[in-house]
């Protein structure tokens, strides 16, 4: 018993190889819905901005705040295999890196119905690459795995977390307005705040 | 006659009798009669000329004395006189005048440097004579004649009588050529009495360097640590006149043409002139340990004198290393990890969205003119604030550093997007930035950009960008981009869009990276494409035990392998290299380079630990005097070279082929000979190598004709070629430790040099990390092997570098590794 419970341990505790790296990435499992919508608030621009995350994206004047609880292994940024965080068809703007924390902020274009549109995490890509109809490709994708939106509840719980609406001038007010959400959200990202917040000339 | 106590001076004596003098054909005008006994009559203390006698008057007008001139003539006035004409130096035996001669060297300075210069390392001749006069002939070129105020000779001048005695001074002009000089004693009678000196000319040498445990067993070098020990060595070989010669060997501060020229006198900076006595025949036993020199604020610039004549002087007929109107001898270079002597100020502020910039730069920078500009690109989910290591660095020895927010999420367009705005915002706001402190002090001419992993794709993308047109800057251009480094770069792109195009390219990876890991099975992972696409001069940095986020602060641990470095340790590796790259292409310093073109294991950054390895990969772009012996790239059948020549071999499983691993795992196959290579896997991506293996027991060899017509390597200074051990070969397994093998040069008449470059380091055992496949070893490791070309000939060894037919490798227990498979490309020489 003394054996099984030592082994039961070990398998517990991280190796200590030197060879090991980051968890890898659970490729397999993809689509992955995100685990819970922690804050939702909606924002408007004056100024247009440019939505570089999707191919031939129109610049937005309006769109979603979004703070989320996600498996911090799919979280964690990746420079090459990352995978595409969806809101619906749409791939969303990640704003922070959500890793070790799991809290993952993201931005989405218009006003997409959080109980209809599922958010989940998609196939690696390079966003950019992206347009409408990967991201509908991507959306069926998950919709067939079984991954739905949030319900009703859980959006409005979401809604009064993330307070009023934003109106907000232009990009760099959208910034300084991020850069709160990280310091509410992911607090131990703060230096990526205080680089959002950095004064003008 | 040989003086052992070395002077410049080459007396020319006529001497009534003349121990050891070369005398050629004596006409002695003699009748045998006697005077006549009234002869000095009308002569009275005078000394006259009859029939060939010298005919001694004493004042009372009779005859004192006669003598037959039967060893000469007869002079009026002097009496006998020897025709005798002597050219004898110092360094040289009367009996090697003709053949082993007087070497002169040729210092690199311009063709119009006044003789005030030239004449420190000229050779000298004091020219008298008891009666008559003297002419010089000089036959052949590379030498110039001058007189002692320095006017030129010419090639034939004639020295009166009156004119004697004088002094001329002989100088190389131009290395690699010969001449003769030939005195002629001009007294009527003596005209057939000559004496010649065969003259040669070469470049002048280096003279500091490093013992090697092998032959050449010297190695000539420019650049030293900071309190690492300097040597001194003349090849006898080289310059055979100076064999078994002694000398004071000081190494000095450097001083700049025109200061020599005026200050001549020797100040040793290690403690005192040490003695170096050249051997007769070996650089084994012509050379010294003078001692270590200081780095000061990032180098110390030295010079090297040997002193022959031991005067404590700069003077002819002593060696300097060098006397030029650029360079210094040698360069001592402080621990390059250390922060540099300007304190750094810092900002941060932003120019609007993704415009966020951190600058740092010299706390002084009024004083210190137009700074080069580095931009900081950062990788996915990175942040702009995270290169602190690096912009301080840098700007502590003289830079200005601006990293900034890079949008690398949406992918690598966007990345470059952000590389190309942020870097005309900073060039467009000067006068704002740091209260206006950078303001006419950023050249926006010499721009280097630097990007991390996506950025670092990033910013080759942008580069490209650039070049094809597809965006146009405000502040800058294309070309102010002088210097493009990628820290793992993604290979999102093919090479054609992400393509350095001619830009100095410089890579820095690690070979544990856990992210953009280099693997075979991930096409954007293998960072060695972009290498592989580069056009311009490239060089690459691969780390051993350093993971994708130990080259910033604050990324999360990735790091996969054995050994790991740590990001301490890696960012040692990082400003190191870093310092040197800019100190070379930025500082115009070429001794700075050797930290990039040399092998690790012979230099490398002096705050680097010792166990910490390194892979050094250096490629000069094309053209530029370069003689591409085989580029293993343009010609794909193994027994013809790419410049033509036959290659004969019998090395084991020879294969030539992309630079791929074709099976997409790092276990070794048969079916994938160049496994482990990583610079090929995407559309676009064409470099090719060679590989080949030899066992346990072989001697085997592979040969590459030197086409007809090209042989005459004598301009050339350094044959260069890529290397690598094949990962997870069982020959590499078996080996599992460094690798060498020998070069071999052969000559049109069949003379060889071996030369082994284990000497200097051998090619690193591929890291030892799992996973892609059974087996231990990541991805082979391209090392630069660099043997200078006079490395073949050293003391003296009988190879005629103008006429080489062919260059041989040799593998196996008695040339080298006994064991090992190797990947091979570029096979060339440099000027």
């Amino acid at each position: 018993m003394i054996r099984s419970l030592l082994l039961a341990l070990c398998a517990l505790i991280p190796s200590a190889s030197a060879q090991e790296g980051p968890e890898p990435l659970p490729l397999s499992e993809l689509p992955i819905a995100a685990e819970r919508l922690l804050a939702v608030a909606p924002f408007t621009l004056q100024e247009a901005r440019p939505y570089s995350w999707m191919r031939n994206h129109a610049p937005i004047r309006e769109g979603l705040l979004l703070a989320l609880e996600v498996d911090p292994v799919l979280a964690r940024p990746r420079q090459t295999a990352e995978p595409v965080l969806y809101v619906g068809g749409v791939a969303a703007e990640r704003l922070n890196a959500g890793y070790p924390s799991g809290h993952l902020l993201a931005l989405v274009p218009g006003k997409p119905d959080l109980t209809v549109e599922p958010i989940f995490f998609g196939q690696p890509d390079l966003p950019e690459r992206l347009d409408a109809d990967d991201g509908q490709r991507a959306l069926a994708e998950a919709r067939a795995s079984g991954i739905v939106a949030f319900s009703a509840a859980q959006v409005r719980s979401a809604q009064a977390a993330g307070g009023a609406a934003l109106g907000l001038r232009d990009s760099r007010a959208l910034d300084f307005a991020v850069a709160a959400w990280i310091e509410a959200w992911a607090p131990e990202e703060a230096e990526r705040a205080a680089g959002l917040r950095a004064p003008g000339m | 006659m040989r003086a052992t106590h070395l002077s410049t001076l080459l007396p020319l004596l006529l001497l009534p009798a003349c121990d050891g003098c070369h005398s050629t054909g004596v006409v002695p005008d003699d009748t045998g009669e006697p005077p006549a006994p009234d002869a000095c009559d009308d002569a009275a203390g005078q000394v006259l000329c009859l029939d060939g006698q010298a005919v001694t008057c004493d004042e009372a007008g009779d005859i004192a004395a006669t003598e037959e001139c039967t060893a000469g003539v007869c002079e009026e006035g002097v009496g006998c006189v020897a025709c005798a004409v002597d050219l004898a130096d110092v360094f040289v035996p009367e009996a090697d005048e003709e053949s082993t001669g007087l070497v002169l060297v040729v210092d690199p300075v311009p063709p119009d440097t006044q003789f005030s210069v030239r004449r420190l390392t000229s050779r000298a001749i004091e020219l008298s004579a008891a009666a008559g006069g003297v002419s010089l002939s000089l036959v052949g070129d590379g030498v110039t004649l001058y007189d002692g105020g320095g006017a030129e000779l010419g090639t034939a001048v004639t020295f009166t009588p009156a004119e004697l005695p004088t002094a001329v001074f002989l100088a190389g002009t131009a290395a690699g050529r010969e001449a003769t000089l030939t005195a002629t004693h001009t007294l009527a009678g003596c005209e057939a009495v000559t004496d010649t000196l065969r003259l040669r000319t070469v470049a002048a040498p280096d003279l500091a360097g490093e013992p090697l445990d092998r032959f050449p067993d010297f190695s000539f070098v420019n650049a030293f640590n900071e309190g690492e020990p300097v040597s001194v060595a003349v090849d006898p070989g080289l310059l055979p006149d100076r064999a078994g010669a002694t000398a004071d060997a000081y190494v000095v501060q450097h001083r700049h043409l025109g200061t020599w020229a005026s200050t001549q006198d020797l100040v040793d900076v290690t403690g005192g002139a040490e003695t170096l006595t050249v051997g007769t025949t070996s650089l084994a036993d012509s050379q010294v340990e003078v001692g270590t020199l200081d780095g000061g604020d990032l180098f110390g610039d030295y010079d090297v004198v040997l002193d022959f004549d031991q005067d404590g002087a700069l003077g002819p007929g002593d060696l300097i290393d060098h006397l030029s109107e650029g360079s210094a001898g040698l360069y001592a270079f402080i621990d390059l990890s250390q922060a540099g002597s300007h304190a750094v100020e810092q900002a941060q502020y932003s120019g609007g969205s993704w415009l966020g910039q951190r600058t740092y730069w010299p706390q002084d920078i009024a004083s210190l003119g137009s700074l080069p500009l580095v931009v900081v690109s950062h990788g996915n989910g990175h942040d702009y604030t995270w290169y602190d290591w690096l912009g301080e660095h840098l700007a502590s020895h003289g830079y200005v550093v601006m990293s900034h927010q890079n949008n690398t999420g949406p992918g690598i367009e966007t990345a470059s997007t952000t590389t190309l705005t942020n870097t005309d915002y900073l060039l467009g706001n000067l006068g704002s930035i740091g209260g206006g402190a950078l303001a006419g002090h950023v050249d926006g001419q010499r721009i280097i950009w630097i990007g991390h992993s996506r950025g670092g794709e990033g910013v080759v993308r942008a580069y490209d960008r650039l070049r094809d047109g597809q965006y146009t800057p405000t502040n800058f251009g294309a070309d102010d981009i002088r210097l493009i480094s990628s820290i793992a770069p993604t290979v999102f792109n093919n090479v054609s869009d992400s393509d350095p195009h001619g830009v100095a390219y410089h890579l820095l990876a690690g070979a544990a990276d856990g992210d953009v890991t280099g693997q075979p099975d991930c096409t954007q992972c293998q960072f060695f494409r972009i290498a592989g696409a580069a056009q311009g001069d490239l060089m690459v940095t691969y780390v051993q035990g350093a993971g994708h986020n130990d080259f910033n602060c604050c990324g999360f641990d990735d790091a996969t392998g054995p050994d790991q470095i740590g990001r301490t340790e890696a960012q040692v590796v990082g400003k190191s290299t870093y310092l040197a790259l800019l100190t070379w292409r930025f500082g115009e310093l070429e001794a700075a380079g050797e930290y990039l073109q040399r092998m690790y294991d012979d230099l490398h950054g002096a705050g680097i630990a010792a166990d910490t390895v390194v892979a050094n990969l250096y490629r000069p772009a094309s053209g530029g005097g370069i003689f591409v012996l085989d580029d293993l790239q343009s010609e794909s059948d193994l027994s013809v070279s790419s410049s033509g020549g036959a290659v004969a071999y019998d090395v084991t499983s020879p294969a030539e082929a992309l630079s791929q691993d074709a099976d997409d795992r790092f276990n070794w196959s048969e079916r994938d000979p160049l496994n482990g290579m990583t610079w090929v896997d995407g559309w676009g991506d064409s470099s090719r190598a060679l590989s080949f293996e030899w066992a346990a027991g072989e001697e085997l060899s592979i040969e590459w004709e030197v086409p007809a017509g090209e042989g005459d390597w004598s301009g050339f200074s350094v044959l260069s070629f890529a290397a690598a051990q094949v990962t997870r070969h069982p020959n590499t397994t078996s080996l599992d430790g460094p690798l060498d093998f020998t070069v071999t040069l052969v000559d049109g008449a069949g003379g060889e040099s071996d030369v082994s470059f284990g000497a200097w380091g051998g090619l690193t055992t591929p890291y030892k990390r799992t996973g892609n496949g059974g087996g231990q070893g990541w991805a082979d490791e391209l090392n630069t092997v660099r043997i200078p070309l006079g490395a073949f000939t050293a003391s003296g060894t009988a190879l005629d570098l103008s006429d080489l037919v062919a260059v041989r490798f040799h593998v196996g227990g008695v040339w080298g590794s006994a064991t090992g498979r190797v990947v091979v490309d570029d096979l060339e020489v440099l000027p």
